[in-house]
């Protein structure tokens, strides 16, 4: 009598068709929204762990929350996410022996940046802010003269190159592992370290950048 | 105190409002930050931010709103009331007086945000969660900027950004003095998240720009090389 082998030492192989970009921002109101069901969000961390079929999903699942869930009810979070663009299908995984393949999940990016709140300074739209941001900021100095709206947004357009290339170079200079550990199911909380570290960053690489924003303020 | 505004020619009622706004509330429970990022509760204090308003007015002006924007749909008095209800409990908003109509014995009850300006309390950086969250921001500077590998201090770290919400908690109480009132009348309008964001950045950048030590002593604290070391 043979006995019959578990699910996880079946022989398989992986078929990906899919490469996850490194970095991508999620300012889509319907996204941010599902987002902020913790169900969805711990999709996000366990698939860090690389392309996985919906019952590995399910058991990394199973084993962090408190409520179980089904291979059904996950299915429905990863098709969500799917329609998203949060998660794709990124390939197959044939078992040896059997003709139905599985499919496989994948994040769509390495990083994501969740914009929940983002000012345009730029462009006629942003005129008002810059001119609110001057005002205040004169205010706060105690100086009585308001700069000009150009002066701010000409700063704001060099400060939003700088913080870009800094999202970028973070986003593709962490290891995995390190991502990994610093993931958790708060992705409000995540978001906000990360952009305090774009802000910091960027502050104490370009120390012009700060000297330029003091210029309008004279 | 009691206040009613005179009768204008078009309007066949009188407001009779009893309640005056604080400039500014800082809210630091949780459930109420909650409230403050739903997509609903928020278009209510959206609604209500310019004058008081009756049950009716809110839900017309909130189903405006709604109108702009996908997730939130149309909705009735009685689910606004609702909103309302919670949103009282919460105090973020106040029945504030009621609305005569003229000839009418029945009168109407008006609503008004108990603050124009709600602001987010930070963490507590010097505890344990500060520590925490420092500690994942140290991890991702270290590979942002060259700090010689040397190991930064967290503690010193704490410590600026405990510095940094001082600088802020000053400049916002300014804010609250009556000599201040042309400036918040300009920020008191927007949607609560972008005015959080807009303050954010005034706070940072006019924090470091009157305090140009503190920076510094980030630098400092991250052992940050200057460049031509």
């Amino acid at each position: 009598m043979t006995k019959p082998s578990p699910l996880d030492q079946e022989k398989y192989q992986d078929i990906i068709d899919y490469k996850p970009v490194i970095l991508k921002v999620l300012s889509d109101e319907k996204t941010l929204k599902t987002l902020e069901n913790p169900n969805y969000v711990m999709m996000l961390p366990i698939l860090r762990k690389g392309p996985m079929t919906v019952q590995e999903v399910t058991k990394a699942f199973n084993k962090m929350a408190d409520k179980k869930r089904s291979d059904k009810s996950i299915y429905r979070y990863l098709k969500t996410l799917e329609e998203l663009g949060v998660v794709a299908t990124a390939g197959q995984r044939v078992i040896m022996g059997k003709t139905a393949s599985e499919k496989l999940y994948m994040r769509t990016a390495r990083v994501f940046e969740l914009r929940y709140k983002y000012i345009n300074w730029m462009g006629e739209e942003g005129n008002e802010w810059a001119e609110r941001f001057g005002t205040l900021v004169s205010h706060m100095l105690e100086i009585d003269q308001v700069p000009s709206v150009k002066c701010i947004q000409e700063f704001f357009e060099k400060w939003n190159k700088a913080r870009s290339s800094a999202i970028e170079k973070l986003a593709s200079i962490v290891p995995d592992d390190e991502m990994e550990t610093i993931t958790t199911c708060d992705l409000r909380e995540l978001t906000e370290t990360f952009a305090r570290v774009y802000i910091f960053s960027t502050l104490m690489n370009h120390p012009d950048l700060l000297e330029q924003l003091r210029r309008c303020f004279k | 105190m009691s206040e009613s505004e005179p009768i204008s020619q078009e309007k066949n009622y009188t407001d009779v409002v009893d309640y005056t706004p604080a400039v500014l509330k800082v809210i630091s429970d949780e459930k109420t930050l909650k409230a403050l990022l739903d997509a609903s509760y928020e278009k209510v204090l959206l609604s209500l931010r310019n004058k008081p308003m009756t049950v009716q007015e809110i839900t017309t002006e909130f189903n405006k709103l709604a109108e702009k924007c996908v997730v939130t749909e149309p909705k009735t008095n009685k689910t606004i009331y609702r909103y309302l209800k919670t949103l009282e409990e919460l105090e973020l908003v106040t029945p504030a007086g009621q609305r005569v109509m003229i000839g009418k014995t029945a009168t109407e009850k008006l609503y008004m945000r108990t603050a124009r300006i709600f602001q987010r309390k930070e963490i507590d950086w010097m505890s344990e969660k500060g520590e925490e969250w420092v500690k994942r921001f140290t991890l991702l500077m270290g590979y942002m900027i060259d700090n010689n590998g040397q190991k930064p201090s967290i503690r010193c770290i704490q410590e600026f950004f405990k510095k940094l919400s001082e600088a802020k908690i000053v400049a916002l109480e300014r804010l609250t003095q009556p000599a201040s009132e042309d400036i918040v009348k300009q920020i008191a309008e927007g949607e609560w998240e972008e005015l959080v964001a807009f303050i954010d950045w005034v706070f940072l950048f006019g924090s470091l720009m009157k305090q140009p030590e503190l920076l510094e002593e980030l630098g400092v604290c991250l052992n940050k090389s200057t460049p031509g070391d």
